[in-house]
């Protein structure tokens, strides 16, 4: 699967925001706005993505590639258009080891807000 | 697990800490990326995802904050103001802001000299699953493109 996926997408560019994000919210607005995420929408159709994504899910032995492309396509199915989205996304388990998983999707559901409605007065 | 963090005003700072290893693809990574930086001091020892920047910065290391609405919270509730550079110490606050406005990162100042009429603050951060790094202010990754401002409680 690694094979079919990894030629679409910039995987130091991605690893790079899984390695240096210090919250779920700097994973989301850096990997949903990633060009090469953005891209596999037009290279991979929604259920491929879904069913991709299901097997990288139930894989017992993941390496660092396969956490990179879980993410990949987790945003590449947060930035498709299908109907079919919101229900697939609320019914994946909270369960699965994926870091921020939960937080990212909830996030996705919730209109990412920014936070720059804090002042202070110098 | 989240511990119990207050702010000064004792309301409760939500919190996590992450007892997750990072992968052996990780720390590869993490060498790679990190040689990026040169001039960037590494301070701590192992690699940890029990605290995040905000966790080192506000919480002594304890917890990670994971939440930007618990860092803001921190920041009115614990009385921080800005400084401007010239008047930044070291035991200050340095938060790097996207340009939406979000805080990515935070750290502690530890020495802000006058490089001939130029200040450049060193840093100390964490960043994120890698090492507690010392820095000069903009050589980090999360500098590109970002707004920085200093913040001082007393």
């Amino acid at each position: 699967m690694l094979e079919r996926y990894i030629k679409f997408l910039n995987t130091k560019s991605i690893d790079r925001v899984l390695v240096f994000a210090n919250t779920p919210s700097y994973i989301y607005k850096h990997l949903k706005q990633e060009s090469t995420v953005i891209n596999l929408l037009k290279h991979k159709r929604f259920d491929e993505l879904i069913a991709d994504f299901d097997e990288l899910l139930r894989m017992q032995e993941k390496e660092q590639e396969h956490f990179i492309l879980i993410y990949a396509i987790l945003f590449a199915i947060i930035n498709s258009d299908d109907p079919r989205k919101s229900g697939y996304l609320s019914s994946l388990p909270n369960n699965t080891g994926i870091r921020w998983l939960k937080e990212l999707i909830k996030i996705h559901f919730t209109s990412y807000i920014g936070t720059n409605n804090f002042h202070i007065q110098t | 697990m989240a511990i119990i963090t207050q702010t000064r005003r004792g309301n409760n700072i939500e919190n996590e800490q992450d007892i997750t290893e990072p992968t052996y693809g990780n720390r590869l990574e993490i060498e790679d990326l990190r040689s990026e930086y040169i001039g960037a001091i590494q301070r701590s020892n192992g690699y940890s995802s029990l605290y995040n920047c905000h966790g080192m910065t506000f919480a002594s290391r304890r917890t990670g904050i994971y939440k930007l609405i618990e860092v803001n919270k921190i920041l009115e509730e614990d009385n921080y103001c800005e400084v401007p550079l010239t008047e930044v110490l070291p035991g200050d606050v340095v938060l790097y802001y996207s340009i939406s406005g979000d805080i990515e990162h935070s750290g502690i100042v530890i020495e802000n000299k006058n490089h001939s009429g130029i200040r450049i603050p060193k840093i100390l951060s964490k960043w994120g699953i890698s090492f507690e790094m010392i820095h000069l202010v903009q050589n980090c990754p999360y500098y590109v493109g970002n707004i920085i401002k200093y913040y001082r409680n007393a």
